[in-house]
C-alpha cells in the first residue's frame, strides 16, 4: 500500500458505522481506505462446535477453553461492570483499549472497542426506527434517514413481525425476513399480554417482537439463524456483523484496509486533511493525506480526536447515554418446567413504554431468556451460600428471564467529556467522562423502572433482583458534537461536515442531540448512509 | 500474604467439589483449579488462610461459613475460591447435570426445602465466624 500518495477518502473505523459509509462510498465509485484497528479474535473461534448448547455442555470434554477462557477472564470475580457480560470469546472486542483508550470517570463507565467490526460484533441486534417526532429532537432530516432506513435494512437483512411493537421496532420498513421464533418461557409471556393488552395499551406498553438484524432466511451467503442458543459465543452468519461488510469490501479492488492504525487527529491543509496515527504495532506516529476524512470511531472515539485536532481552548463536549438496569425475575407458572426449543440468546421480546403516546421519550425493554449463559454468572449475584445457590438457581433458571430497560436521554452540563494530558498514555492524554442525572430525570427513571416492574407482575413475571451496572452499561453513546446550522466550533453542520473544516465529516452518532431509549445502531448506521453522501456531494 | 502450594490446592479442590455437589473432583479438574488459583493470584490474609484450613478439616462447616461469608464478606478470598470451583465444574461435561435445568416434580416444595437449609446455614455460619 502506498501511503505516500494522497488517498480520496478515508473511512476511520470498521464498526457499524464505517461500514456502512465504507459501502455507500464505494458503490459511489470513490476510492476508499479504511483505517482501524483491527483486533480480532485469534483463540476461541475455531474452539467452538458447531453444535447446540446443551449438547456441548454435555459431551464436549474441552468446553471449559472458551467457556473459561484462557487466562480465566470468564470467571468474573468483581462486582458487575460494564463488558462483564462478554464471554472469553467476546472478550476480544474490548482488547487494548484499556492501554490505547484510556479514559477516567468516577461515574461513567464505557465499553469502546478497536476490534475488526468494533462494538457491532458485542451487538445485540436489535433494530429501531426513530419515530418523526425522535428524528427531530436528535438533529436528523426525517425524510431521509426514512430512506435511509431502507438501504440499510437491505444490506444487513432485519426480520420482525407487524404486531403491536412495531411503531417502535421496525416501523414502516419493507422487506423485512418473517420474525425469530420464540421460546417457551416468552411464548407464555406474549399469551398473558394479548390477554390484557387492553388495559396495559391505555396506560401506554405495547409488545411484541423485536426487530432484529438476524436472518430467518439465507440472505446474499449468510446463514439463516440455526437456533443453537450460541449466539453469545459464536457467530454462524445469521446475525449482522460490520466485519462481514468489511470482509466483503475489501474484495473490491477500489478499497483498501489499514489495520493497527489508531487515528489520532486531523489537520487541514488548503485542499487536503493531514491525518495523523499511531501504528500500534511499530508504537510510531504516522501521517496519512487524503481529500476527505470521516470519522467512525464512535462517540467517545471522535470526541478524542477532534479534541486533539482542535485549537479551541474550550475543551469540554457535552455526552449523551442511555441509563440501563436489567431485572432479573422469574415466572412462578413456568418453574419445574424445561424452557423448550426453539432457543436463541438474543431478544426475544420487546416492551415499550409510550406514556405520552406520542412516540417520544419512549422507555424501550428487552426480554431475554436465561439459558445460555453459564449459571455461576448468575449465582455470584445470589446472597446465599455456593451450594444452595446452585441448586436453587438451577431449579429457578427455566423459569427466569432477564429485562434490560433503556432509558432517552437528553443533553445537559452535568454529562461531559474532557481530554486531560496523561504522560503515561501511549497517545499522551486521556478522556475524562462525568455523568450525573439531575433529580427530575432520576425521579423519570425511578417511575418508569417502577411501571415496568408492576406490567410484568401483571404478565406474570416477578422481580427476583434489579441490577444496576452504572452510566455507560448501556454502551449507546452519542452527542458530544452536536448537530447546529450555525458554524460553530465542536458542532457538525447538519451535514455531518464537523464545523471549521472543509473536508473532515463524522458519521457516528456524535451529532445526535437526544438519544431515544430504543438502541441507536440502526440509526447511526442509516446517519452514516446519509453522511457518506453528504461528503460525496460536499 | 501466604503462598499455597500443589498439594493444598488438591485438598481445596478436593473438599469444595463434595461441598458442592457431593461427588469426587477428577484431575482435569484439580488441575484447572490449581491453575486458575495462580492465574487470578488469589491470595488469603493470615486469618482467612486460618479460617480456610479449618473449613478444610470439618468440611461439615464449608457450607455455614460459606453462607455467613455470602452476607457479611461477599468478596473474601474463600468465596472467591469455592467460586472458582464452581466455574470450573460447570464447564466439565462430567458435572453437567448439576447444573443444567432439569424438569421437576415439585419446585416450590424445593425451592422450599432449599430456602430453609440456606437460611440454617446461613444463621450457624453467622454465629460461628467470629470463633473460626
Amino acid at each position: 500500500m502506498d501511503l505516500a500518495q494522497e488517498h480520496d477518502y478515508i473511512v476511520v473505523g470498521s464498526g457499524c458505522t464505517g461500514a456502512m459509509a465504507a459501502q455507500t462510498l464505494l458503490e459511489k465509485g470513490v476510492k476508499v481506505l479504511m483505517l482501524d484497528v483491527g483486533e480480532n479474535d485469534s483463540k476461541y473461534n475455531n474452539l467452538i462446535p458447531q453444535k447446540s448448547f446443551n449438547s456441548i455442555r454435555e459431551n464436549d470434554t474441552e468446553q471449559y477453553k472458551y467457556w473459561l477462557g484462557e487466562d480465566y477472564e470468564g470467571i468474573s470475580l468483581g462486582k458487575t461492570v460494564t463488558g462483564a457480560q462478554l464471554t472469553p470469546a467476546r472478550k476480544y472486542v474490548i482488547k487494548n483499549t484499556e492501554k490505547l483508550l484510556p479514559l477516567i470517570s468516577e461515574t461513567f463507565f464505557p465499553m469502546e472497542s478497536l476490534s475488526y467490526g468494533g462494538l457491532g460484533n458485542a451487538w445485540g441486534l436489535n433494530c429501531a426506527v426513530f419515530s418523526k417526532n425522535e428524528l427531530k429532537a436528535a438533529g436528523l432530516p426525517a425524510d431521509k434517514m426514512n430512506e435511509a432506513y431502507g438501504v440499510i435494512c437491505n444490506r444487513i437483512g432485519i426480520s420482525g413481525e407487524k404486531d403491536d411493537a412495531t411503531p417502535y421496532t421496525s416501523g414502516e420498513l419493507k422487506g423485512i425476513q418473517k420474525a425469530v421464533e420464540i421460546d417457551s418461557n416468552s411464548k407464555n409471556i406474549y399469551e398473558k399480554y394479548k390477554q390484557t393488552k387492553s388495559s396495559l395499551n391505555a396506560k401506554g406498553f405495547y409488545m411484541g417482537k423485536p426487530a432484529l438484524a438476524l436472518l430467518t432466511e439465507k440472505k446474499d451467503g449468510r446463514n439463516a439463524i440455526d437456533y443453537n442458543e450460541m449466539d453469545f459465543y459464536a457467530d454462524n452468519g445469521a446475525a449482522y456483523r460490520p466485519s462481514i461488510t468489511v470482509t466483503q469490501l475489501k474484495k473490491q479492488p477500489n478499497f483498501q484496509y489499514l489495520s493497527n492504525a489508531l487515528v489520532l487527529s486531523y489537520s487541514n491543509s488548503s485542499h487536503s486533511v493531514i491525518v495523523s496515527y499511531l501504528d500500534t504495532i511499530a508504537n510510531e506516529k504516522k501521517t496519512i493525506r487524503c481529500k476527505k476524512l470521516i470519522l467512525c470511531s464512535g462517540t467517545l472515539g471522535t470526541a478524542r480526536i477532534v479534541l486533539r485536532s482542535s485549537t479551541n481552548e474550550t475543551k469540554r463536549l457535552p455526552l449523551l447515554c442511555n441509563p440501563y438496569k436489567y431485572f432479573a425475575q422469574i415466572q412462578p407458572s413456568r418453574l419445574g418446567k424445561t424452557n423448550n426449543a426453539p432457543r436463541m440468546a438474543f431478544a426475544q421480546l420487546a416492551l415499550f413504554y409510550d406514556a405520552q403516546k406520542n412516540n417520544m421519550d419512549v422507555g424501550a425493554a428487552s426480554i431475554y431468556s436465561y439459558n445460555s449463559l453459564m449459571l455461576f454468572r448468575t449465582i455470584k449475584e445470589v446472597p446465599l451460600n455456593f451450594r444452595e445457590g446452585r441448586k436453587i438457581m438451577q431449579t429457578l433458571l427455566p423459569a427466569v428471564s432477564v429485562m434490560g430497560v433503556h432509558h432517552p436521554d437528553n443533553g445537559s452540563g452535568s454529562k461531559y467529556l474532557e481530554l486531560v494530558k496523561d504522560n503515561n498514555s501511549i497517545t499522551g492524554d486521556k478522556l475524562k467522562a462525568e455523568y450525573a442525572l439531575n433529580e427530575n430525570a432520576l425521579k423519570q427513571i425511578y417511575k418508569r423502572e417502577k411501571e415496568y416492574a408492576a406490567t410484568m407482575r401483571k404478565l406474570g413475571c416477578y422481580m427476583l433482583k434489579k441490577i444496576d451496572p452504572g452510566y455507560g452499561s448501556s454502551i449507546h453513546y452519542a452527542g458530544c458534537l452536536p448537530f447546529n446550522k450555525e458554524e460553530k466550533e465542536h458542532h457538525l453542520s447538519p451535514n455531518g461536515r464537523v464545523c471549521n473544516t472543509k473536508n473532515v465529516f463524522v458519521a457516528d452518532g456524535s451529532g445526535f442531540t437526544y438519544l431515544p431509549a430504543k438502541g441507536i445502531t440502526l440509526s447511526i448506521m442509516a446517519n452514516a448512509h446519509l453522511t457518506a453522501l453528504n461528503a460525496l456531494n460536499n | 500474604m501466604q503462598t499455597v502450594d500443589e498439594a493444598q490446592l488438591t485438598r481445596e479442590a478436593i473438599a469444595f467439589t463434595r461441598y458442592l455437589i457431593s461427588e469426587d473432583v477428577d484431575a482435569q479438574s484439580i488441575e484447572l483449579y490449581s491453575k486458575a488459583q495462580q492465574k487470578l493470584n488469589i491470595t488469603l490474609s493470615e486469618n482467612e488462610d486460618q479460617r480456610l484450613n479449618f473449613m478444610l478439616n470439618h468440611a461439615f462447616i464449608i457450607g455455614m461459613i460459606d453462607g455467613a461469608l455470602a452476607l457479611q464478606s461477599p468478596q473474601s478470598g474463600i468465596r472467591k475460591k469455592i467460586y472458582i470451583m464452581l466455574a470450573i465444574l460447570e464447564s466439565d461435561p462430567n458435572y453437567a447435570k448439576h447444573f443444567l435445568p432439569q424438569e421437576q416434580r415439585s419446585p416450590f416444595l424445593q425451592l422450599i426445602g432449599l430456602g430453609i437449609k440456606a437460611a440454617f446455614n446461613t444463621l450457624t455460619g453467622l454465629i460461628l465466624l467470629p470463633w473460626i
